[in-house]
């Protein structure tokens, strides 16, 4: 049989795993927005932190990490510091959205943001950075999905109708089954991935080179210009390596579908737990892919698209079998996030739009129902995009994740009582002003003296939120008391 | 009655994680990431700078450990 065939087989085993648990999944969905959205607020410590990190980790890990490997050398090792960061990110904010979310039933970050501040006016512009911005990491999925299935079939099937494919498979088990499905599919593709990345570049490893360590002496003695900062093509200074920091950890909480995780979980304690051995799956997944960027630059040099390297090292160096199960795991990478944010996407549409501005006043089943339509509508938007760019999957994610930066200061006032107080006319002048830093520092000047564009947009932002917060009203005391002291008393007793 | 700062540890312990994560943090980077920036002297055959990185996220992992033992 030829390997092409096998290793689409599996990857059509792989899922049709998906739909069936994802529809099973589905059947014990309640019809209401609680139990679409944030799983009843029951979800416990396994089930998130396979859903957590699975979410996190995309095709920018499994195909865009190889590929800056490849380019930029070690310089990706940053890596390890932002998904610590992570970690830490998630024990210190998560546990607080988490009491928060808990006692005032709140859905999207724009719930939680908008009762403090007391504003529909801060509620519309994290809306905005929420669908804006994370529209970029729908086109991350949709092109990585494409590239995995094209690449798996030998380019029998276009990378345009691949992602159509996969994103059409997503699109289903996601209506039918809620965040259940997602959730539950998140295992799935949590422990598949993990172990076909690991698996993937072990094999290639040995069979290329003898093993990692003699891979590492090859690239020390044939590659050195890889191994230190800022490689090769000088991409990663000290201050690109710090941005890079910022923008992959603060930058990727932020976003909802991330953030909204933190409301499903059943008690504080699944959040702390989480925030110290989620780091663990998150940074040893780039462990294997240093192995394949490092290895494939030595093998395979002068690729035109780097992102490709893993698929095509397997291709031409790993039996079908493994090959499938790989790209399948690749897949899973992929989808995890992509079903992630489409579902976080609907949320804040139908939540934050549609319930708030238009319908009012319906039954949960009708939000359901139109939150369905919506997931179609976004799989269209993120499918057209993905046609658009051919660029790195990271860059597009550090784009995206810049974006969502900017609620940082929002952020700060809401969750942490302090002498010094944020205001919304504050943060919403930092938002603003930070969005539009955005557009220069990351499309008119790119990265101004070599550091990041998000870092400058949120130095900006937060400049100008603390300046106009110094003169205007804070929040209602009886506001602040409610929710400042539902934190003092969540995390001090 | 205001509420008390939440930006500032209330417990020793919780003085101590802050101290040691900033620590660890600052070793990722410059200038103690240019220090690091080389490749030799080799460490079990890995270059430098990864295997120093690799030591430092390393401790991070058992201090994020420490924070949630202590609950702090």
């Amino acid at each position: 049989m030829e390997a092409w065939i096998i290793a689409t087989s599996l990857i059509a085993v792989y899922l049709a795993g998906c739909l069936i648990v994802g529809v099973l999944a589905g059947r014990k969905m309640e019809a209401n927005m609680d139990d679409f959205v944030v799983y009843g607020r029951r979800a416990g410590f396994f089930v998130l932190y396979l859903a957590l990190v699975s979410t996190y980790h995309s095709a920018f890990a499994f195909l865009g990490s190889g590929g800056f490997f490849y380019t930029h050398g070690i310089g990706f090792w940053d890596a390890g510091t932002w998904t610590l960061m992570m970690g830490l990110i998630t024990y210190v904010f998560g546990t607080r959205i988490w009491a928060l979310g808990k006692k005032f039933n709140y859905l999207t970050p724009a719930d939680m943001l908008a009762d403090y501040y007391e504003s529909e006016g801060v509620r519309v512009l994290v809306a905005i950075v929420s669908v804006v911005f994370t529209l970029l990491y729908i086109q991350v999925q949709s092109m990585g999905l494409g590239y995995i299935l094209s690449a798996a079939t030998g380019d029998r099937i276009s990378i345009e109708l691949s992602a159509g494919i996969l994103m059409l498979i997503a699109m289903f088990y996601i209506s039918v089954g809620g965040v259940r499905a997602i959730y539950w599919t998140d295992v799935l593709q949590g422990i598949w991935m993990y172990i076909a990345i690991w698996g993937g570049a072990l094999y290639l490893s040995y069979v290329l080179f003898g093993g990692p360590f003699a891979l590492w002496r090859r690239v020390v003695a044939e590659r050195p210009d890889l191994l230190t900062l800022p490689g090769p093509e000088g991409f990663f200074t000290y201050p690109m390596w710090f941005g890079f920091m910022i923008t992959l950890s603060f930058g990727i909480v932020f976003q909802p579908h991330i953030f909204m995780r933190y409301y499903s979980a059943a008690s504080i304690s699944v959040i702390r737990k989480l925030g110290a051995l989620t780091p663990i799956y998150l940074a040893t997944l780039y462990v294997p892919a240093a192995l394949v960027g490092l290895g494939g630059a030595l093998v395979m040099p002068n690729m035109e698209f780097p992102d490709r390297v893993f698929p095509e090292m397997l291709f031409r160096y790993a039996p079908a079998w493994m090959t499938g199960l790989v790209l399948a795991g690749a897949a899973a990478a992929a989808m995890s996030t992509l079903e992630g944010i489409i579902h976080s996407n609907m949320t804040v549409l139908t939540r934050d739009v549609y319930q708030r501005y238009i319908c009012p006043d319906a039954p949960p089943a009708h939000y359901v129902k139109v939150g369905r339509w919506i997931i179609v509508g976004l799989i269209g938007v993120g499918y057209w995009l993905s046609l658009t760019s051919n660029d790195f999957l990271v860059t597009i994610v550090t784009l995206s994740g810049s974006g969502a930066l900017q609620i940082w200061p929002a952020v700060m006032g809401n969750l942490f009582p302090s002498r010094f107080k944020f205001t919304r006319a504050g943060v919403m002048a930092g938002m603003v002003t930070g969005l539009v830093t955005l557009f220069f520092t990351l499309i008119v000047y790119p990265h101004p003296l070599t550091l990041h564009g998000g870092v400058w947009a949120t130095a900006l932002n937060f400049a100008v939120a603390i300046a106009v917060s110094l003169v205007t009203p804070p929040p209602s005391e009886a506001t602040r008391k409610r929710i400042h002291g539902t934190l003092e008393e969540a995390l001090y007793g | 009655m205001e509420i008390p700062s939440h930006y500032r540890p209330r417990t020793s312990r919780g003085r101590f994680f802050i101290g040691c994560f900033a620590v660890l943090f600052a070793f990722t980077q410059w200038p103690f990431l240019a220090w690091a920036n080389r490749i030799e002297p080799l460490v079990f055959g890995l270059p430098f700078l990864y295997a120093y990185l690799s030591a430092i996220y390393a401790l991070m992992l058992v201090a994020l450990w420490l924070l949630w033992r202590w609950r702090v």
